[in-house]
């Protein structure tokens, strides 16, 4: 960082004191862990991504609820909060990937085809299929396949928001994480309920905020439905007129999860869902920017499952592509324990693992131990973390704290896992060998 | 070529969210998860003008003022009660680090007017003159001197002796 020499900072009462306080600011601004960094980086480029997406709608206006962009990803980005809330509430803390599934998402602006529908129809299948009140929409004149809209039923506005969407892979499964309800393990909501419809749709009901950790209040509640035929119908209400930003203007939002149901689930999609713009797999292959092969599906979840030591109960688990992640309990309280699987890291190999304690194995592979308090959680939570990577940039990073999520409480003095535990884990070669997408 | 535009930005990216991050958390005064977001959205603007990027020169420098702006934006739009003082970061402090001046300084940015606060941090942790840091706010450099002297006088009053003598250490 340059120093202060070139800054006329004026103002001579205070010159000793700026000094001093350049001093400080540096030394408490660099005391913020940057750990979550990547996390960061990742949460970054989805919302670049949908930024781009959301200009390509020609949709503006800083409070757009466009839902669920990176179809077919794991569920937290698009799930509590259109705009990768979720990300956010799990970054520094989940080292959840999601950009490499987003990137295999139908990502509509990263390819040509964009879809056609007016949003004056999506506009008018929500109005038909809502009670009855003030609506006020977005963009009426512009296509896409996304419309917001804000709602007034006389107890305060609302935004409202509709994307319609082909799942990954055409199959319907790609867009399953859809509509499968978050673990609490990284975002806390109030209810959640998904289950199979007479004629095999799948549905997923939420009711959650759109910061997970309620430091503001707007509530966002979600319906998708996933068609058997593989279409994703994707709807979020907010209890302001505004995703974010704005105060909230009621208690909650205006429809129940009936009707939220209903909106979803009405047969007058049908006609617009067939505008959708076909062959997402080609989409994905071109939206991918990080080309490396990633793990495929599970695989890097079963794997951690399989290399856990003996004696542990597991009492939740997730992930998916690169990451995955176990709660266990020995006995004497909860442990999170998390992986990431990342097969082309050599170009951030020098800011993971250029401090700290870092050992050299003989087969070239680098190995970082870290034992920190954690950043997020309760009193006395701490955070291990062993960072592995060869020296062609293939990473395994394995995470554990002493408590069972990112908003819990220290269940215990360690975690359940020692680091040689750790070591063993993220330094089994079966990671090099995981079946890639 | 979109994926090689892909890769320039993950590159950028890589070598600046931690700066940007410690950045976002003294503009926030220590609200890590304000901060997250912040960065996050700072990421995705510079991501959706990346393309147009070579017309800008210094993204490092742009991305600073990228997030100073999201910052009072988000400031503006939210309501009128500023949050308290946030989540401190909780870890164990390193050697020379003393914990008790940290709060009390994130304390005492909290204090101040978020704009103020803007050009703390643009001036005295990113190093930038008036006029840049002016640049950077859309404000006269003359606003910038009058916002300086005012951040400066309550950041002494509220933090007294103990910054001189931690500065001497």
């Amino acid at each position: 960082m340059p120093q202060n020499e070139g800054s006329p900072h004026d103002g001579a009462p205070h010159e000793g004191f700026e000094e001093e306080l350049g001093a400080v600011l540096r030394s408490t601004g660099e005391g913020f862990s940057v750990d979550g960094r990547r996390e960061l980086v990742e949460g970054g480029l989805t919302r670049g991504r949908r930024r781009v997406v959301r200009r390509r709608l020609a949709v503006t206006g800083g409070a757009l609820a466009l839902a669920a962009v990176g179809i077919g990803g794991v569920y937290g980005g698009s799930l509590v909060g259109p705009t990768g809330k979720a990300t956010t509430a799990g970054v520094a803390a989940a080292p959840k990937p999601k950009a490499q599934n987003e990137t295999g998402a139908v990502d509509p602006a990263l390819r040509g085809g964009q879809a056609q529908i007016p949003v004056k129809d999506i506009a008018a299948v929500i109005k038909a299929n809502t009670p009855a009140g003030d609506w006020q929409f977005d963009n009426v004149e512009a296509k896409g396949q996304a419309a917001l809209g804000i709602y007034d039923d006389g107890d305060g506005e609302a935004a409202v928001s509709v994307g319609l969407y082909r799942a990954g892979g055409g199959d319907g499964e790609a867009g399953a994480g859809q509509v499968e309800c978050p673990s609490r393990v990284h975002v806390d909501y109030d209810r959640c309920a998904t289950g199979r419809l007479p004629g095999g749709d799948r549905l997923m009901v939420i009711q959650g905020y759109v910061y997970p950790d309620k430091r503001e209040e707007t509530k966002s509640w979600r319906a998708v439905l996933l068609t058997k035929d593989g279409f994703l119908i994707d709807a979020s209400e907010y209890n302001a007129p505004a995703e974010k930003g704005a105060a909230i203007s009621r208690e909650n939002p205006p429809f129940t999860a009936t009707q939220l149901k209903a909106l979803v689930t009405s047969d007058d999609w049908r006609p617009l869902l067939k505008k959708l713009p076909k062959d997402p797999k080609s989409a994905a292959v071109q939206g991918a920017p990080q080309a490396p092969a990633e793990p495929a599906g599970d695989a890097v979840r079963t794997t951690l499952r399989s290399l856990l030591p003996q004696g542990l109960t597991v009492t939740d688990k997730g992930g998916d592509g690169e990451y995955g992640f176990v709660v266990v309990d020995d006995g004497k309280g909860k442990s999170l324990v998390e992986i990431n699987v990342q097969p082309d890291m050599s170009n951030v190999a020098g800011d993971l693992f250029g401090s700290g304690d870092v050992t050299v194995l003989p087969d070239g592979r680098k190995v970082k131990v870290t034992q920190e308090t954690a950043e997020k959680g309760g009193s006395g939570v701490v955070s291990w973390t062993v960072d592995t990577i060869t020296p062609e940039g293939f990473r395994v990073v394995v995470f554990t704290r002493n408590s069972g999520g990112y908003r819990e409480a220290a269940t215990r003095a360690e975690p359940a896992l020692t680091v040689a535990q750790l070591k063993e884990i993220a330094l089994s070669l079966r990671w090099q060998k995981l079946p890639t997408k | 070529m979109r994926k090689s535009r892909a890769d320039e930005f993950l590159e950028f990216a890589s070598a600046r969210t931690g700066h940007l991050f410690r950045s976002a958390c003294l503009l926030t005064s220590g609200d890590t998860h304000l901060a997250e977001d912040l960065t996050q959205e700072t990421l995705g603007r510079m991501y959706a003008l990346w393309g147009r990027m070579a017309r800008i020169g210094n993204p490092a420098a742009y991305a600073q003022t990228v997030l100073v702006r999201t910052f009072l934006s988000h400031q503006r739009r939210r309501s009128a009660t500023e949050r308290p003082l946030g989540e401190l970061p909780d870890r164990a402090p390193e050697n020379g680090e003393d914990p008790a001046l940290r709060i009390a300084l994130l304390d005492a940015l909290a204090g101040l007017a978020p704009k103020d606060r803007a050009v703390v941090v643009l001036r005295y942790w990113e190093d930038r003159s008036i006029e840049e840091t002016a640049d950077a706010l859309n404000v006269s450099s003359a606003a910038v001197r009058t916002r300086s002297v005012r951040a400066l006088a309550k950041l002494r009053s509220r933090l007294g002796g103990n910054i001189a003598e931690f500065a001497a250490r």
